[in-house]
């Protein structure tokens, strides 16, 4: 079972029916592998079936066709194996940030001691010891989603899905979440799906990009540059080429929605 | 009593979270608001010497003093006992007896008030929570609650007194059908709006579904129960004094029965004083509880 | 933003296949709900209630609690006339007019009471002067528990039809005065600068910015007013009145017919719920602008 992959789609198929009656193939017939430990960004217009996939990876959703696996093992609803980072502000706003970050390990009956280790530690990581008494509302924007991410991974899942984590945030933030975000990820070296409509964010990231265009793979590519990826590593000309090309799928994904 | 709060506690029982943005209107004048009620005293006055006298050589429209002469009057409603003797047995009306009066029936009121709140707001939110466990559930409940919301509860007092006699126990028990109709609608409907997001989240993470209720979707929905919580404290003052105007011997609602009838319009307006007082105490305690519990809102 | 698709994939979620995982239903779920299968849950919910009710009343004395099918029979029987009535209380009439009687104290009321109040919230939203003059009396109005005042009605009014409706215009006044007030001086805030830095005149103002800003709000403080104003109006019947559903419960409760009071009650509760959809309906209409 070790070799299993991580995360494993075979044909999986959603549709919706929208008010109007009008059926909607969100995710249509798409196969994919991800392995243990790799970090797969997933690309794509909005309205064309990245939150939907990772909405029946995370357990959310059911696939109306197909065949879902984590681990070697069907994924028949959410499993904190599998942590998920939501676009929304998902902090529990009436719990301390200390608290937030135990709160899985409390419902996966981690003993107190060890609790309140762990919640230190990545209270140290996300630069906020001083903030564990702290209640969310009293964060910024980018420091909630710090203590989100560290809630999740404080729960140590061997799959993290991210749908549009960062979305709303400066330039400026964001590069340093990106920092936190690696920072963690290189300690447990979880599987990532990482859904963004930011093609620099994904060149950052990732190890393989997964362009999505009207729920079809539309083109995949990895990315073999070292991290932590500087801003002159991306502007190479391999680099520049390659963004080119995800934008032009994008764009001819755009146009035909 | 400061300027902000008078406008704003109406709001708060209605309105929920509302925002606080009647500290930012122009402040009121203190010498303006307390020659503003100077005035209102004086036409209070103008009005009651205008009024004249009913039936029982009572002012029609009491004035102040007419309200501490009817102070001795609750010596009247103390039941006898703790040696000072009921004044309808030949006792007489003595300091103690008009404190003990008093003290009996408001805390009776008092205490009827507590306790229906408590059982019809638990129950209230209780079942909710219960209910909310199904989507189809839900949707079948909302339309009684909502229908039981929308019943002339106050005056259902004959049919407690009929269904459960007029004790102890059916005072309380009205109190609290009153408090658990006016909640559960609102709290179902609380419940329903907690965003999906926060449950994925929790369960994620590997919270049980108790635990994903008792932790995320409770604490979620308590800022939109507020309004629901303080219009049935609220509420509950005017069933417990119908319910005591219909069936008790004692308490504050039985005082105004009794008032009523033999006219004394002075005793009636110092009872109503007394529960603007008790009313005011109890929404001011209601909210700063709620306060504290949703301390954490933005 | 996040794209419809998906978004809608996360309220759909289905409970999954495991019982053991199932979600707590929150959220905006019932998006794809059809209106049927709605309307079927609220006839299966009103099933549920008049069964629990028919099972307490296998076990119980018919006076004391009467069967559902004895409520419909007393409903069905008293709806034009009830002897009993026009014997004791000296009137005509049965459950029909009592509910009648009621249901207009109850929409004149609110409609007196919030108009007043409308006008007032507004007031001592853009006025500090009123502020200052009216908030006192308001505070205890609406403190006060609102049924000491009837005692006070009775006695200056006798049995006059403004005594019924009297907590009624009172607590519509007071709810629709403070949610107005509050809606008032939050519009005063977002948009009133943005609208005089347009240009916009204080009469344009009024009616194009405050006007529009200002009526939901006070729509839904008419739908809490109304709720609770067919308790203050049955109850001030019972208490001082000579006709209406009060007056009707405080006869029968004489007689011990606890299925009248019960048909009767039930019968006021469906006028009321009808009457929420109306104003409800009616405030969708109004505010028809917004998202």
């Amino acid at each position: 079972m070790e070799t299993a992959p991580a995360i494993e789609l075979r044909g999986v198929t959603k549709t919706f029916q929208l008010e109007s009656g009008e059926e909607v193939v969100a995710v249509n017939d798409v196969t994919l592998t991800v392995p243990q430990g790799e970090f797969v960004c997933v690309l794509g217009p909005s309205g064309h079936g990245k939150s939907t996939m990772l909405n029946m990876i995370a357990g959310f959703a059911e696939p109306t066709a197909g065949e879902l696996h984590s681990a070697g093992a069907p994924i028949d609803g959410p499993d904190p194996r599998r942590g998920v980072v939501f676009q929304r502000d998902t902090l529990f706003l009436w719990k301390r940030v200390a608290d937030n970050i135990a709160f899985g390990l409390r419902a996966r009956g981690v003993p107190k001691a060890e609790r309140d280790e762990i919640v230190e530690r990545y209270l140290r990581i996300i630069g906020l010891e001083n903030y564990g008494r702290a209640w969310p509302r009293q964060l910024s924007g980018g420091m909630r989603r710090r203590v989100a991410i560290a809630a999740v991974f404080a729960n140590e899942p061997e799959v993290l899905l991210m749908d549009e984590p960062f979305v709303g945030l400066d330039y400026a933030r964001r590069a340093t979440l990106h920092e936190v975000l690696l920072e963690l990820w290189e300690r447990s070296r979880p599987t990532v799906f990482f859904v963004t409509h930011d093609v620099d964010e994904a060149l950052a990231l990732a190890d393989r990009i997964l362009v999505v265009v009207r729920g079809q793979i539309a083109m995949e590519e990895r990315i073999e540059i070292a991290r932590p990826r500087s801003v002159g590593d991306l502007a190479t000309d391999e680099a520049t080429e390659l963004r080119t090309r995800i934008l032009e799928h994008l764009e001819l994904g755009a146009r035909s929605a | 009593m400061s300027a902000a709060s008078v406008s704003r506690a109406p709001m708060r029982r209605l309105g929920g979270g509302g925002s606080a943005s009647a500290t930012t209107a122009k402040a009121m004048r203190p010498w303006v608001v307390v020659a503003s009620v100077g005035v209102m005293l004086i036409l209070w006055h103008v009005v009651s010497a205008i009024a004249g006298e009913n039936k029982s050589n009572e002012a029609m429209v009491p004035t102040i003093v007419d309200i501490a002469n009817a102070v001795p009057r609750f010596a009247d409603y103390w039941r006898g006992g703790l040696g000072v003797e009921a004044t309808k047995v030949g006792g007489d009306v003595t300091a103690q007896g008009v404190i003990l009066g008093f003290l009996y029936n408001v805390g009776l009121s008092g205490y009827r008030l507590l306790v229906g709140l408590l059982l019809g707001i638990g129950a209230g939110i209780g079942l909710a929570v219960c209910v909310s466990w199904s989507r189809v559930l839900r949707d079948i409940f909302t339309l009684p609650g909502h229908f039981a919301r929308m019943l002339p509860l106050l005056a259902m007092v004959p049919l407690f007194g009929l269904w459960f006699g007029n004790t102890e126990h059916g005072s309380i028990l009205f109190v609290a059908f009153t408090a658990f109709a006016l909640v559960f609608a609102i709290a179902l409907n609380a419940i329903g709006n907690v965003a999906s997001y926060y449950a994925q989240f929790a369960q994620s993470l590997g919270a049980s579904p108790v635990r994903t209720y008792v932790e995320v979707i409770l604490p979620a929905a308590l800022p939109q129960l507020r309004a629901g919580v303080l219009l049935s404290v609220g509420f509950g003052w005017s069933a417990v004094i119908a319910s005591e105007y219909l069936g008790q011997e004692y308490g504050l609602g039985k005082i105004v029965q009794s008032a009523e009838f033999f006219g004394r319009t002075n005793l009636l307006a110092l009872v109503a004083f007394i529960t603007l007082i008790l009313a005011a105490a109890s929404l001011w305690a209601a909210s700063r509880a709620l306060d504290w519990a949703t301390r954490w809102a933005e | 933003m996040a794209d419809p698709v998906s978004s809608s994939a996360t309220t759909l979620a289905r409970p999954a296949r495991r019982p053991a995982t199932r979600r707590p239903a929150t959220g905006a779920s019932y998006r794809l709900r059809s209106w049927a299968v709605t309307t079927l849950l609220a006839l299966v919910g009103v099933g549920v209630v008049v069964g629990i009710w028919w099972l307490i009343a296998l076990g119980s004395d018919p006076v004391r609690i009467p069967s559902p099918q004895i409520v419909l029979q007393a409903l069905i029987d008293d709806w034009n006339e009830i002897p009993a009535l026009s014997f004791i209380a000296f009137q005509s009439g049965g459950i029909k007019q009592a509910v009648g009687y009621t249901a207009m104290n109850v929409v004149v009321g609110v409609g007196i009471g919030a108009s007043i109040g409308f006008v007032v919230g507004a007031l001592l939203g853009r006025s500090r002067l009123a502020r200052e003059t009216l908030s006192p009396a308001l505070f205890v109005m609406s403190t006060v528990p609102v049924l000491i005042l009837a005692p006070f009605l009775t006695i200056w009014f006798g049995t006059a039809r403004i005594v019924q409706a009297g907590l009624v215009i009172v607590f519509a006044l007071v709810t629709v005065a403070a949610v107005t007030q509050q809606a008032t001086l939050d519009v005063g805030e977002r948009y009133t600068n943005y609208a005089a830095s347009l240009g916009a005149r204080r009469s344009l103002l009024l009616r194009a910015v405050i006007l529009p800003a200002i009526v939901p709000a006070a729509i839904g403080g008419i739908r809490v007013a109304a709720a609770a104003g067919w308790s203050f109006a049955t109850v001030s019947e019972l208490l001082g009145g000579n006709q209406g559903v009060g007056k009707l419960i405080q006869t029968m409760q004489g007689l011990s017919a606890t299925a009248d009071i019960m048909a009767a009650v039930i019968a006021l509760g469906i006028v009321a719920v009808l009457v929420d959809a109306v104003i409800r309906l009616v405030g969708t209409w109004v505010v028809r602008w917004q998202e």
